[in-house]
């Protein structure tokens, strides 16, 4: 299933707000890096997730988040993923990122 | 009596999906519950991804082995590569994750067996092994 994603900022909350559906694989997961790359570099904010239309992710789409965190961290902001589905919740929890990122 | 299913996929990560979704159908086809059939999806998934990453250059194909038996279900994802330095894996710290590496330590957390071979020289093979309920 493809990935599919949407953008829009909130300039009150200074926050990058991205709605994902469908699957986020090694194939998909270059997609994400560039447009997150691409909203920094306009704006460093905080990044919110919505997930309740995200039914996969791999390492490779972790890997994109962890440096996403990593870079807005700087500048002290915060990536929270909201509403997970139970698989991708599992997948925050073994992998320890669940206490990385906020989880909601 | 075991029953295989071949695959041989071009080393391209297009078609991992065709893999992942190919995995998930056996696995709902062998009564594996919902949450078993996203563990197997997900570990079948990295250890494809490991394949493209290490294998070969993309003009060729790696394999995918699905050995289905009464009691488990093995996945082999054999590729034809330089070979994966198994040596040179750490288990990744939980408490400052990298941006890569966490490919492996998940596989072994969602499987009941993982077996990483390199013995031959000639690429890997990585052996995901689910047991069936």
């Amino acid at each position: 299933m493809a990935l599919i994603i949407r953008q829009h900022y909130v300039p009150e909350q200074e926050n990058w707000q991205l709605t994902l559906s469908g699957e986020i694989d090694i194939d998909s997961s270059t997609r994400l890096k560039e447009l997150i790359e691409q909203l920094i570099a306009q704006k460093t904010a905080h990044i919110t997730l919505e997930c309740s239309e995200l039914s996969f992710i791999d390492s490779t789409g972790l890997g994109v988040l962890i440096s996403a965190q990593k870079r807005i961290k700087q500048d002290d902001y915060q990536l929270t993923i909201n509403n997970p589905k139970k698989n991708v919740e599992k997948l925050l929890h073994i992998t320890g990122l669940n206490k990385i990122f906020n989880v909601n | 009596m075991n029953e295989k299913i071949s695959l041989s996929v071009p080393n391209k990560t297009e078609y991992v999906s065709v893999v992942r979704m190919t995995a998930a159908f056996i696995a709902s086809q062998l009564d594996c519950d919902i949450d078993q059939i996203e563990d197997i999806k997900l570990a079948v998934s990295e250890a494809c991804n490991n394949a493209i990453q290490h294998g070969a250059s993309a003009d060729i194909s790696y394999d995918i082995e699905f050995i289905i038996s009464p009691q488990k279900l093995e996945i082999n994802i054999i590729d034809h590569g330089s070979g994966f330095l198994q040596t040179a894996y750490k288990e990744p710290n939980l408490a400052d994750p990298k941006e890569n590496g966490l490919g492996i330590f998940i596989m072994q957390s969602l499987m009941d067996d993982v077996i990483i071979d390199t013995s031959n020289q000639l690429g890997t093979t990585i052996k995901l092994i689910k047991n069936i309920n």
